[in-house]
């Protein structure tokens, strides 16, 4: 039988910020998500035909369990090399929320299983943008603009602050890389970053 | 009772029954009450609260510590660490130091944990506050077992340490945000029975998870009276919590004479069972 070859893309994140509903919203793939508990415990690969990769005839979509629901990660850790080293393309998951250290360590360790030999990319994913926890001095926030389905001019600069930060905060630390803001449940940005994804 | 504007009249009546038991000399006596003076005057009442951000650790700091409006204003990057002292009733301050929380950045961790060796020895209650249903847990079981307890073990002041288990009141919130029988019973605050059901599991659900980290059950551990779950914003469940500091360490005592029990009457202790 003949191998397919396939475009391997892995994602990785802190628990609850939406690996699995934004891989849905990517690819339709239907992974089971929950707003509560951590429903994403094994490494979860599903393979996709897909022809719009130059030089690939599918996407291969690995879903990590989250990061920090155990105090040593230990379980996962073979999930997060086998993921990494077999990677294409390697997608961090994170929202507004600044808790990113535990990111940051993760990424630092996997670094070593990254394969040199290909051009492996690496993307932030700014998710969960149309949250309306943070707030302003007046405690007033309206995070999304209906009508055009994208951000409201403040929620922009949040973003952008946030950007900012999180380009501080990854630089030198494993790859170079890209920091797309998107909502996987209004369906924004997701086109955005299958283009940064496929790199078309 | 009637009260006195100073502090040692809680002690002062008992001190002399038990002075005037002992043949003890003028000067000696006003030695002891020289120390009473350094102990619990001059003294303040030293807190710590720590917490990953989000956790409410302001509103723990109004509800439990009897502050009023106290927010933080600490800068992200902070590099040093201000001791707050708040005058409390009688003579008694109390003194706070707001910690910057962990795992914001690691290189910031790295000089954060400076700062928590360097504050933490001092405090006569260190607060460590968790959000219930937070689902990243394991975070605050990594940074208790790789910084807070050794910090704690080192200079022996493990019973100083409380782990503090905020907002129940928002656990039926998590689980269906649309259900009336899930929302806090705001008219009695108290829980509802289904609400109450569910603040149960998800604490039998913490308890193992505790359990599994050894932070509970063994030597190494917090003994029970050092866990507690409260909500802040409902006041709710304080009175383990009040137990807790009392109990902490060698200066808990002071604790529940430097805030006073006033505020008793207005928590809820409803019991989940």
């Amino acid at each position: 039988m003949k191998e397919i070859n396939a475009f391997n893309v892995c994602f990785i994140g802190r628990t609850g910020n939406g690996k699995s509903s934004l891989i849905n919203s990517l690819w339709n793939v239907g992974f089971a998500t929950d707003p509560l508990k951590s429903c994403t415990k094994q490494l979860i690969s599903v393979t996709l035909m897909d022809n719009q990769i130059p030089g690939y005839e599918a996407v291969c979509v690995y879903d990590t369990p989250g990061i920090g629901e155990f105090s040593s990660d230990t379980i996962y850790e073979r999930y997060y090399e086998h993921a990494v080293s077999v990677a294409d393309c390697i997608v961090l998951v994170t929202t507004f929320d600044r808790t990113d250290a535990p990111a940051q360590r993760l990424l630092m360790k996997l670094k070593q299983y990254i394969n040199t030999n290909k051009d492996v990319r690496f993307v932030i994913a700014l998710n969960h943008i149309d949250s309306n926890i943070i707030t302003d001095s007046q405690g007033q926030y309206v995070p999304w603009d209906e009508e055009k389905n994208a951000p409201s001019e403040k929620c922009e600069e949040n973003i952008q602050e946030r950007v900012l930060l999180l380009k501080e905060k990854f630089k030198d630390r494993f790859l170079p890389f890209d920091v797309i803001p998107v909502c996987a449940v209004r369906n924004y940005g997701i086109n955005d970053l299958k283009t940064i994804l496929y790199n078309k | 009772m009637v009260e006195k504007k100073d502090a040692r009249f809680l002690v002062n009546q008992i001190l002399d029954k038990v002075l005037e038991k002992g043949k003890i000399s003028d000067d000696d006596k006003k030695v002891v009450n020289q120390k009473i003076e350094e102990e619990i005057i001059e003294r303040p009442f030293r807190v710590a609260v720590i917490g990953q951000s989000g956790v409410g650790k302001s509103t723990t700091l109004n509800s439990i510590f009897g502050l009023t409006n106290y927010t933080s204003n600490l800068a992200e990057g902070t590099s040093e660490i201000i001791e707050k002292v708040f005058p409390m009733r009688d003579g008694f301050n109390l003194s706070l130091y707001d910690m910057p929380g962990l795992n914001n950045d690691v290189d910031k961790d790295a000089k954060y944990e400076e700062m928590y060796k360097q504050i933490l020895p001092g405090c006569d209650v260190v607060v460590y506050v968790v959000n219930s249903h937070s689902r990243d847990f394991g975070e605050d079981c990594r940074i208790l077992k790789e910084v807070v307890l050794p910090i704690c073990n080192k200079n022996e002041i493990k019973d100083n340490l409380i782990l503090a288990f905020n907002k129940i009141d928002t656990i039926g919130e998590n689980i269906d945000p649309n259900d009336p029988e899930l929302k806090w019973n705001i008219v009695e605050n108290i829980p509802t029975e289904k609400l109450k059901k569910a603040i149960k599991t998800k604490l039998d659900d913490i308890t193992d998870k505790l359990l599994d980290e050894d932070l509970i059950g063994s030597d190494e551990g917090l003994k029970p009276h050092q866990v507690v779950f409260y909500s802040a914003v409902f006041n709710y469940n304080l009175k383990d919590f009040l137990l807790a500091i009392t109990k902490a360490g060698k200066r808990g005592w002071i604790w529940p004479a430097t805030v006073g029990f006033e505020r008793i009457g207005k928590w809820s202790d409803a019991k989940i069972g």
